[in-house]
């Protein structure tokens, strides 16, 4: 019998306190040199507070950090570069604009007298990305590269900083199934050439495929840690969630009428000019909820844009219950009949710094209802607030005169609800509509969504959640890359084919019914 | 034939460079701070102060040296104090920076009219030596700002301190994470910002030897303009400064043989504005500054 | 628009004030004056006297413009540095009638001028938001360009030879303005002081701005696309529109202000005068000492106003060097400006005064 190895890293009683809110509470975790160990948990369950305590972007509230059974106080990136931690953020710590070598030597850059030596950079840089098979140009300019090079890049940089332990944050959540393989086999080959790393993500497959070890994280806290043997994306499930959580929602058969949203050939570029929607088809009936499913990137959000005219179209054509919309501007295709919960609430759907007063008419700043002679009716503004508020249970500290931005995240997303439907709309888009919103919440903004379907609106549900579109949706397209690759009536699929079409490998005999 | 030299190439030469080379130390100036991410629209009242405190030290001591050391820390103080606003209190780069320009105009006016009253200064400045070469003469100062360009170009591109500089200005988070303090290095970019806008500022003043309420007259602002020209790089800021120089050189000695309406020296002297101006809007080659510009960076 | 009333937002501005006031009096104690007896001078040539008063209103008045004009531009989220150019364009505008009003009928001069004013210098600010949202330039910096433009512009309309120069005249000035053109006196608190109507159009002004803001769809319009770009353009918004809007109504009020300073001050245009204007560049410390709200702008600019007041008070009772105190009342103008852009410090200051008064109530509130 030999002992479990000691550990290289190891967090005791670690809390995290913003204000009264405990991001990590009594967090206990340990790496072992030379394993990959997975840290899961729900989105706001406090994996990127903790990793941040450990690159010392953060400072721990309470509890101790020790490293190689010695105790550390991490009090910045760059003391945590020395005790030799890397780590790769979800959102890259790139320069666009400086080289993939500029990047990775940044702070620790060989010199030639006063001068830095960028020859002397890259070659290192060859070298190690030739070591790890980790290609990437190392002249290249990050802005220029593909995502993935850009990750491997960053990769690059920890280990140019000789890190011993690689801390991971959500790295697969921006990769193609392709660079995905890709990335989790550059992971193994350096855990066997002994690097200890700890990878973050809440991809269950992912983490089964790669982890010696998994720690699940629940609202802060740490539920456990166990080995990969023997787990199952099930198991490790309930963890996360607490229970079995599988959403229901109570709803009769959809009795689909005339079609009201035809998209016909649209064509769509994203903000760096490259096509995002590549010719998509497809139509939304009156009566019927229709889920557009697809991984987070695939042109979903160029596709709601363009129909709510936000965003430019380069060909094709977008019929409104008779109209031709194409070319309308935002306003006119509302008029026309379209409401639209947008997925970025604090963005797009409400203005923060706002009342519930002001916000509640958005869009209704020249309606003869609202406004007369140029002036707002500050009665019947407030009036109509009120009436959002007191039908969709909106709760607010000061009822219509708090500012939006003071409402919780659920309550503010029913305001936003609550002001798209209330303006009876032949349309209704919804992109995401339950993001960051509590379980209570998501029951009651299902349940709206689906008595607005038999009130015979038509509705586009956008999800990334499979377990949302497969409740919801009375018909499902799926879209990958800008392009519509299958479609299913609503309950002939299963959540391993519908996923599968997802990452563009439908089966094509059941794709297309 | 030779008059027509003496125009041109003496005449118009000497005044271009005369124009532009205080262009050429405050663009810099704003080179630096821009690239580490701090909009410095205060270039203007650092160059007023360094023109005060150059003729003023240099009368205190009676040696035009002291002269540039004080017009030097002059602009560093101010700096200081716009640094201390953006990047310790992340005030707003512009509300600062037009708070310098206030505090910069009224103290420096204050302490004229106090320290030398309502004569100015003494008629005896030490000021620096003037250079021949050939035909030309000028001050010691023109090759000493274009040395400042190459010295920026090489610290700006091709040292550490100058990537790490530039980082900060454009992704200061990515930069604290491999432990670069975004911080010290605004500070360190907009005091050495100030130090050069006092520099151009003592040009001014020790070109006609004396300091005089607005004497600055908006170089502070034609240099931003060609610093945003130049697109944020040494050689071409210093070629838009001569430019500005050239233009202005021009309003100086108007030409006979351009038209009437355009010779009038108002109209010459708004070209540097309008040339900015078609640049800005993106006509003849967008500038686009570092990402981060203008932008308080804070820990979480 | 709901503004409860922030005690804590409201303390800023006062606090900058007294420590701009202290950096004064440290300058004043630093040149061996006596900062006490100066600042009771300051006092009475603000507040101390009708005419002293009168005098404090006439330079409140077209800086409350050029704060409203910055505070207008504010909330549709551009900084308007360009005040200054655009009153010239108002001056010129506004001369340009005055000097050949003498053929209008009765109070139809300085109307008709104003009104110029305020078109001429609202389309010349309306050239920033064009630049702006269809082109993509940075509004400080154009509207920086095109203050020296018009510098250059006034600078050349009455240089010598000039179209607004007086004909056959050898100063570089206008012809006198017609009589009908000066703004009307309203008050004369003595012989020297000559409070005109440009008093009540900057009142007026704050007032329409404060409607304009806080009650009509084009305010609201202004405030969202200020706010947050995207959910305007999500509710259904022109943000290209709003913001070229928005810059056309603040270039108005600036050139107002300019016409109200010419027309109400003066007797001609001068050359020498565009250079060495101000009042954009203290309309920037009225509209951030008067926290971007209509009523506080006007507030501001009565104690911008007062101050500047007080400098030649501070002259005539010979508290400093002559011409020290205008420039001690810049210094103070922009420590004020630069405390008050120092928010932070401020408002944790002020927090603390605040917590002093109700330490009771000092308990947390679980969210």
């Amino acid at each position: 019998m030999e002992s479990a190895p000691a550990p290289i890293l190891q967090l005791s009683g670690i809390s995290k306190r913003f204000g009264d809110f405990y991001a990590n509470r009594n967090v206990n975790f340990d790496l072992r040199a030379g394993e990959v160990h997975c840290l899961v948990g729900e989105n706001g369950a406090g994996k990127s507070t903790m990793m941040n305590m450990l690159y010392g972007l953060l400072k721990p509230t309470e509890g101790t950090i020790s490293m190689d059974g010695r105790p550390v106080e991490i009090d910045g990136p760059r003391h945590a570069i020395d005790l030799g931690i890397g780590m790769v953020h979800q959102h890259f710590m790139l320069i666009p604009v400086f080289t993939v070598a500029e990047n990775i030597v940044l702070a620790d850059e060989p010199t030639d007298g006063v001068k830095l030596d960028i020859k002397a950079a890259e070659q290192r840089v060859s070298e190690l990305s030739a070591k790890y098979g980790l290609s990437v140009d190392p002249t290249a300019k990050v802005q220029d590269i593909t995502v993935g090079q850009q990750q491997r890049a960053e990769i690059l940089k920890a280990l140019y900083r000789k890190a011993r332990i690689l801390i991971l944050d959500e790295p697969t959540a921006v990769l193609t199934p392709q660079e995905i393989e890709d990335l989790l086999a550059v992971v193994r080959q350096l855990r066997d050439e002994g690097m200890s790393i700890i990878m973050i993500s809440h991809k269950l497959k992912e983490v089964l495929s790669i982890a010696d070890r998994i720690s699940v994280l629940r609202r802060g806290e740490m539920v456990g840690t166990v080995d990969t043997a023997g787990q199952t994306e099930e198991s490790l499930a309930r963890m996360m969630v607490g229970r079995d959580v599988l959403l229901k929602v109570d709803k009769g058969e959809s009795i689909p009428e005339r079609p009201v949203l035809q998209v016909e050939n649209l064509w769509v570029k994203d903000d760096r000019e490259l096509d995002a929607v590549r010719g998509a088809t497809f139509e939304v009936h009156a009566g019927e909820i229709v889920a557009l499913a697809g991984i987070d990137g695939n042109g979903q959000e160029e596709l709601v844009d363009a129909i709510a005219g936000l965003r430019h179209i380069e060909q094709g054509r977008i019929v409104l219950d008779g109209e031709n919309v194409t070319d309308l501007t935002p306003h006119e295709v509302s008029d026309s009949g379209l409401a639209h919960i947008p997925q970025d609430r604090l963005r797009r759907g409400m203005i923060v710094d706002f009342d519930l007063r002001e916000n509640a008419i958005l869009h209704d700043w020249d309606k003869p209802d609202m406004v007369r002679l140029g002036i707002i009716d500050r009665d019947a503004s407030a009036e109509r607030a009120q009436m959002l508020c007191d039908m969709y249970d909106v709760r607010s500290g000061a009822g219509i005169s708090s500012r939006a931005g003071s409402l919780s995240g659920g309550n503010q997303q029913k305001l936003v609800i609550a002001r798209e439907i209330q303006r009876d709309p032949k349309l209704l888009i919804a992109a995401q509509p339950t993001r960051g919103v509590d379980i209570g919440a998501i029951e009651f903004i299902h349940t709206r969504l689906v008595e607005e379907r038999d009130a015979g609106t038509a509705v586009l549900l956008v999800s990334l959640e499979m377990q949302e579109v497969l409740s919801l949706a009375d018909r499902i397209v799926v879209i990958f890359e800008g392009e519509i690759v299958a479609e299913f009536a609503g309950g002939t699929v299963d959540e391993q084919r519908l996923g599968l079409a997802m990452v563009g490998s439908a089966d094509k005999a059941g794709a297309g019914t | 034939m030779s008059d027509f030299i003496n125009f041109w190439i003496v005449g118009l030469g000497v005044a271009t460079l005369r124009f532009a080379t205080p262009l050429i130390f405050a663009s810099l100036g704003g080179l630096f701070s821009e690239r580490s991410g701090v909009v410095n629209i205060g270039l203007e009242g650092m160059m007023t102060a360094g023109a005060f405190f150059a003729i003023y030290l240099s009368v205190q001591t009676g040696t035009w040296t002291m002269g540039l050391v004080g017009a030097m820390l002059a602009g560093m103080a101010l700096a200081l104090l716009h640094a201390v606003a953006t990047v310790t209190f992340q005030a707003d780069h512009i509300v600062s920076g037009t708070a310098i320009i206030l505090i910069a105009g009224g103290l420096v006016n204050f302490l004229n009219l106090t320290l030398f009253g309502p004569e100015g200064s003494p008629a005896d400045v030490s000021t620096p030596p003037r250079v021949s070469l050939g035909a030309f003469q000028f001050s010691i100062l023109v090759p000493l700002a274009g040395l400042c360009v190459f010295g920026t170009w090489f610290v700006i591109f091709r040292t550490p301190f100058g990537l790490r500089l530039r980082s900060v200005g454009e992704h200061p988070r990515a930069a604290d994470t491999v432990g670069i303090n975004p911080f010290r290095m605004r500070y360190i970019a907009v005091i050495v910002s100030g130090a050069l806008a006092g520099l151009g500022g003592a040009f001014i003043s020790f070109n006609v030897s004396s300091y005089t309420e607005n004497m600055v007259a908006g170089n502070g602002f034609i240099a931003l303009a060609a610093l945003i020209f130049g697109k944020w790089k040494p050689v071409p800021v210093m070629f838009a400064c001569l430019l500005f120089g050239f233009s202005q050189g021009l309003a100086s000695r108007p030409p006979g043989w351009l038209p009437d309406a355009l010779s009038s020296p108002e109209l010459l002297n708004s070209l540097p504005y309008v040339i900015t101006l078609v640049a800005l809007a993106g006509f003849v080659g967008k500038s686009i500054p570092p990402a981060a510009v203008g932008k308080p960076y804070a820990k979480h | 628009m709901t503004r409860r009333f922030d005690i804590e937002s409201a303390l800023v501005p006062v606090l900058a004030v007294v420590a701009a006031m202290l950096v004064g009096m440290a300058l004043i104690g630093m040149i061996g004056y006596d900062p006490f007896y100066a600042y009771t001078a300051l006092i009475e040539g603000a507040v101390g006297s009708p005419s002293a008063i009168g005098s404090t209103l006439l330079r409140a008045a077209p800086i409350t413009l050029t704060g409203l004009s910055v505070m207008i531009a504010f909330r549709a989220g551009l900084f308007n540095i360009g005040g200054n150019g655009q009153a010239i364009i108002g001056i010129l505008f506004a001369g340009m009638v005055a000097v050949h009003a003498g053929g209008i009928p009765g109070p139809f001069g300085w109307l008709i001028a104003m009104t110029l004013a305020a078109l001429a210098g609202g389309l010349w600010a309306a050239l920033a938001g064009f630049l702006k949202t269809v082109r993509g330039a940075n509004e400080v910096v154009v509207t920086i360009m095109l203050n020296y433009i018009a510098v250059r512009i006034g600078e050349y309309m009455l240089g010598l030879g000039g179209p607004l120069q007086e004909k056959g005249s050898s100063i570089p000035a206008s012809a006198e303005f017609a009589s009908n053109a000066k703004l009307p006196v309203i008050w004369r608190p003595d012989p020297f002081t000559e409070v005109h109507v440009g008093v009540i159009v900057a009142v007026l002004g704050a007032a329409f701005a404060w409607f304009l803001i806080g009650r009509t769809s084009l305010g609201y319009q202004i405030r969202a696309v200020g706010l947050q770009p995207d959910a305007a353009e999500y509710g259904g918004m022109s943000v290209t529109k709003i913001v070229i809007i928005a810059m056309f109504i603040a270039g108005a009020y600036a050139g107002l202000g300019g016409a109200v300073s010419s027309l109400g001050d003066l007797d001609r245009m001068q050359k020498s005068d565009f250079g060495v204007l101000q009042i954009g560049f203290s309309g920037i410390a009225v509209a951030l000492l008067g926290r971007n709200t209509a009523w506080g702008c006007l507030f501001a600019a009565l104690l911008m106003g007062g101050l500047a007041s007080g400098a030649v008070g501070i002259q005539n009772a010979g508290a400093l060097p002559a011409g020290v105190g205008t420039k001690l009342i810049d210094v103070i103008q922009g420590v004020i400006v630069l405390f008050v852009g120092m928010d932070v410090v401020f408002r944790r200051l002020s927090g603390r005064v605040v917590g002093i008064f109700n330490r009771d109530s000092n308990h947390e509130v679980k969210t």
